[in-house]
């Protein structure tokens, strides 16, 4: 007994110097990016211990949810501070040898955004052929809980601390079947609990799967959607104690059927609750306007977001609100196939979006790219949302159809410059953005707590990308986590608001977004060269507004709800 | 001022002229040769002769009308006072130009300028020369010049945005599409403004390009650079050595590859062509053909190759339907510098079609460059007030830039020439909406969904019979249908 005690003690000691190793090195990339002036992103994916490929069970098949995933989400699962991954892996239907081989990886950062995987002592276990996840506290015990999607019954994995998850799916009456893929968590009814919307897909069981392509030579493709029946979306409500019931009947959700990829939650009209925006792959989009009583109206046309602006609806699939110009309204952005570029829809206020695509300079970068993942971050923290976008196609095959075409594609990265247009700047911003890969999910979050966004994105068939910001960090920013006390305990749909250097930035605290992800819960706002913030007002979901003034930029805050700051910690820088 | 069209392999196509009476004779022994070559007149050597020696009498008879002209201009231009001086120079200027003298007509241009810089049409003729020889700056000056002295001008005003594309100055280009809108709004078949083309003839009157057959090629070549009298000597020599046997062995490959096709063997006739074309590598025909037949097949790639041989060899009109496939497949292949080179070519050619100028303006604004796809679909909408697709793409950049107003007002136009129109519909519910009509926006959006609603459809039906077709086909080996 005391060899093998020794032998742990020693192989200890040589896993914390080769972190302490790794975090070196990462620290000389950060400060030679930082020297040359516009940030860079360097993929450390295996540096970071996050490099573990997405099984997608690719078959001669083609079944179409081969090439749809895998998602990702950021969380705090531990509460230590440090931002937590867990990346969703997909499987086989093909394939039961290659199904196995299938894990779902819950990655603990251990400080610095140095990942060690954690799955095997967290109960969590790879069931359904996996698609997406969100990450909400179900049962108010200050644990975040974890739900995540599958082609197959979904599960939500009860967090009991100390890294330890419980599957709890059938008890909590969230075990939907069919094909879902991305969720939000969300309090719809404002009762301080957390509800979760589930948005499904087709109809295209393995039993069902059709041969699409060219018959007289056997070439088989992945399906359009149209070629199967869309599916509804599911809402379930929360009794409180983290048990759900199915209230998408009394929600009005039953009768719009739409091919459902992306979800986004935000409070668009500012009428204090949350909506949800859900992008449809080739049928026109669904904005689910909140009534009120968790009843909800389907306003996408009028509000002018169902369609793009020639009126055709396009294949949507990664979407996400903010506000990208400053007006204190949240916009929407939606990726799309290749041909169609991207959609950036500006929020007139009134309820009422403008496609603002052609005028934002977001139309020809996204031509050319199938598109998947996407997110607004300030990444070189001036005080402006950016934009970033993963794209890769969804035919592995395309060459054979379209010369030029590629299954691989390069990620882009807009730069917000004057809060009216963006600039494509992906080619300049380092290897992590030069890269060629199929993307599907982008999340946005501070891995290192230095102060900027950092990126995960998940590669079908493939290991995901950990993109360092380098450079980010080089202006002000301030991180703030919201605690809810009669709001739901993580603060979701909280607005926050930072007024700093004579700019204000709003942002809202939300679940699920971009494609099958989640990002940091923490609200990042960058602050240019202020150091100091003047106010930071928080509307709690319930209905109050804190208001805290005069905080020292680059720090982590925590604002309870009615209580101010509750916790601070310095960056890391 | 239009003469009547010519039998032209076929078909009928107009010579483009406003002088067009001078050469009558001439463009019809053009013709002739160009149907004798091609083998529709019977025994092509006898024809080919005939219609030499009709070309080379017409072609004197033309420059004998010419030096008439010139002749009575020279001695009315000395004595008459300069702005009668600089009318008659700028006359003159205009007979060199349709006769292909273009250094002569530019003297004469310059000289009418000099003697009353604000003689009418001159600077256009001017800046239609510098283009012609690739001098984009004096280009865009003179239609600058022009378009100063007469700013209601619309084909002036378009030329100038177009040759002062992205280097404008934006009073300028202001100025210029303000003249385009006020156009849009009255626009109708009855005043349709007409472009000037220094070309032989009218190609938008050809519905292919027309070669000759590769031993006539030098000869074709030096008639579309509008050296005839070259022309006709390379003629006279060609016909009387083994040409004409050649172009008859070329026509037979060309007419037995179109056998094997017109019979449903598509590959027998794709190896005939590319044999007729290693035979014949000038082989124009062949490079056109074998284009088309790789487009229907499928295979945009190769056909863009032959489209871009054809359009390399001398053709004596039809070229922008070669170059309007050159686009599409550069358009689709998201290589867009190169489809807006091969569509401004187009727009070269047959600046008075419509749909020329709708294509190049969807590629500038796939491109972000808003301002020049308005210029495009502006005067897309003046050639053809009917064009549904100009006003509804016009208005669409003018609610991208904010002017709502006036896109409300195209919109309007779209939708009472199609009520059915989608994107007019939607776009126009949306418009109305930004300009306060928030009634008669919703009302509209309300019509846009039920024919949106049908559109869907229409189109899950589609998708639903074409997998049947595949299914059926499956079991029996055949259909081809991409998936996404």
């Amino acid at each position: 007994m005391r060899c093998l005690a020794a032998a742990l003690t020693m192989t200890a000691v040589i896993v914390t110097v080769n972190d302490e190793r790794a975090d070196a090195r990462l620290q000389q990339k950060s400060s030679a990016a930082s020297a040359q002036g516009w940030i860079t992103f360097e993929n450390v994916a295996a540096i970071a211990g996050a490099a573990f490929p997405n099984v997608n069970g690719a078959s001669p098949d083609k079944y179409l949810v081969e090439t749809m995933g895998s998602g990702a989400l950021f969380f705090d699962y531990d509460s230590d501070g440090w931002l937590d991954l867990f990346l969703v892996d997909g499987g086989s239907l093909a394939d039961p040898a290659v199904n196995a081989r299938a894990r779902h990886r819950l990655l603990h950062n251990a400080g610095k955004g140095m990942f060690k995987d954690a799955t095997d002592s967290s109960g969590i276990r790879h069931s359904d052929y996996g698609q997406g996840a969100c990450a909400g506290d179900v049962d108010s015990d200050g644990r975040v809980d974890l739900y995540v999607t599958n082609d197959g019954p979904n599960t939500l994995y009860r967090n009991m601390g100390k890294g330890a998850f419980t599957d709890v799916t059938r008890a909590a009456n969230v075990g939907l079947g069919g094909w879902s893929t991305s969720c939000a968590f969300l309090d719809v009814d404002v009762d301080g609990d957390l509800d979760l919307f589930v948005t499904n897909y087709l109809d295209a069981a393995k039993a069902n799967n059709r041969f699409c392509g060219d018959a007289q030579r056997r070439i088989r493709v992945y399906c359009h959607p149209l070629v199967y029946q869309g599916l509804p979306n599911v809402l379930y409500l929360n009794d409180g104690k983290g048990t759900f019931a199915d209230a998408s009947a009394q929600a009005g959700l039953p009768k719009y059927i739409g091919n459902g990829l992306g979800v986004a939650v935000g409070d668009y009209d500012d009428d204090g609750r949350p909506d949800v925006f859900v992008a449809n792959d080739g049928v026109p989009n669904f904005l689910f306007h909140n009534e009120g009583g968790g009843r909800f109206s389907e306003v996408g046309l009028l509000a002018g977001v169902a369609v793009a602006r020639d009126g055709k609806p396009r294949a949507g699939m990664g979407t996400e609100f903010a506000d990208y110009n400053g007006d204190g309204r949240l916009d929407l952005v939606v990726t799309n196939h290749e041909f169609e570029t991207t959609s950036l829809f500006r929020n007139d206020g009134g309820g009422v979006f403008t496609d603002a695509t052609l005028e934002s300079g977001v139309s020809a970068p996204t031509l050319p790219f199938v598109g998947f993942g996407v997110g607004f971050f300030d990444f070189d923290n001036d005080a402006d949302v950016d934009l970033s976008i993963v794209n890769g196609h969804v035919i592995d095959n395309t060459a054979m159809f379209r010369a030029g075409s590629t299954h691989a594609q390069r990620k882009l990265l807009f730069q917000n410059t004057n809060g009216r247009r963006f600039a494509e700047v992906g080619k300049t911003s380092g290897s992590g953005f030069s890269r060629d890969a199929v993307g599907r999910t982008l999340i946005g979050g501070d891995i290192d707590n230095d102060g900027d966004v950092d990126l995960v994105i998940t590669n079908n068939g493939a290991a995901p990308d950990v993109l360092r910001n380098n450079g980010g960090s080089a202006r002000s920013s301030i991180l703030i986590r919201v605690v809810g006390t009669t709001s739901n305990r993580d603060g979701l749909g909280a607005r926050v608001t930072v007024t700093a250097g004579g700019r204000t930035q709003m942002r809202e605290v939300k679940s699920g977004s971009s494609y099958l992800g989640q990002n940091d819960l923490r609200a990042h706002v960058g602050l240019g060269d202020s150091t100091r913030v003047d106010r930071i007002d928080v509307r709690w979901p319930a209905g109050k507004t804190d208001t805290i003034r005069d905080v020292p930029a680059n720090q982590i805050v925590t604002i309870t709800e009615g209580q101010g700051i509750t916790g601070r910690a310095a960056l890391s820088r | 001022m239009f003469r009547s069209c010519l039998a032209l392999l076929g078909i009928l196509i107009c010579p483009f002229s406003a002088h067009a009476q001078f050469k009558d004779a001439f463009v019809q022994g053009v013709a002739d040769f160009v149907n004798a070559a091609n083998g529709l007149k019977g025994d092509d050597g006898p024809a080919l002769t005939a219609a030499i020696d009709a070309m080379a009498a017409g072609l004197a008879q033309w420059d004998g009308a010419v030096a008439k002209v010139e002749a009575g201009l020279a001695s009315e231009i000395a004595k008459a006072p300069p702005p009668v001086a600089a009318r008659m120079r700028a006359a003159l200027g205009a007979v060199y130009l349709e006769r292909g003298r273009w250094d002569a007509a530019l003297k004469q241009f310059d000289a009418a300028i000099a003697l009353d810089p604000q003689v009418d049409d001159v600077q256009h003729l001017r800046g239609l020369l510098q283009l012609r020889a690739n001098r984009s700056n004096e280009a865009e000056s003179a239609f600058r010049s022009a378009f100063e002295r007469d700013p209601t001008n619309v084909t002036t005003a378009y030329l100038l945005l177009r040759a002062a594309s992205q280097r404008a100055q934006a009073g300028e280009t202001n100025t210029a599409m303000k003249t385009l809108s006020a156009a849009v709004d009255t626009a109708s078949s009855a005043n349709r403004p007409q472009f000037m083309v220094l070309d032989f003839l009218d190609e938008a009157s050809v519905a292919a390009p027309v070669f000759v057959p590769a031993a006539y090629s030098d000869a074709a070549s030096l008639l579309a650079k509008a050296d005839y009298d070259a022309a006709i000597t390379s003629l006279r020599k060609t016909v009387a050595g083994k040409a004409p046997a050649a172009a008859r062995d070329e026509r037979t490959r060309l007419a037995a590859a179109d056998a094997r096709i017109a019979a449903g063997d598509p590959s027998a006739g794709r190896v005939a062509l590319e044999d007729a074309i290693r035979a014949y590598p000038s082989s124009g025909n062949a490079h056109w053909k074998l284009g088309r037949l790789q487009e229907a097949l499928g295979d945009d790639p190769a056909a863009l190759k032959s489209f871009q041989s054809a359009v390399s060899l001398p053709s004596l009109g039809g070229a922008a339907n070669a170059y309007a496939r050159i686009g599409r497949i550069r358009h689709a292949q998201l290589d867009l510098d190169g489809a807006v080179s091969a569509y401004r070519r187009r727009v070269d050619l047959t600046p008075n079609d419509s749909v020329s100028h709708l294509d190049l303006g969807d590629v500038y604004r796939a491109q972000d460059r808003l301002d020049d796809a308005l210029a495009e679909y502006l005067i897309a909408a003046i050639l053809d007030s009917t064009s549904i697709r100009a006003l509804a793409t016009a208005a669409q950049i003018h609610a991208a830039a904010g002017r709502d107003d006036a896109a409300v007002r195209l919109l309007r136009r779209a939708v009472t020439l199609d009520a059915t129109h989608l994107e007019a519909r939607y776009a126009l519910g949306r418009a109305l909406m930004r300009v306060g009509q928030n009634e008669e926006g919703r009302r509209e959006l309300q019509v846009f969904e039920q024919l949106q609603q049908k559109a869907m459809q229409d189109e899950r039906r589609r998708f639903q019979e074409n997998q049947i077709k595949i299914e059926e086909a499956l079991k029996s080996g055949g259909q081809r249908e991409p998936g996404r």
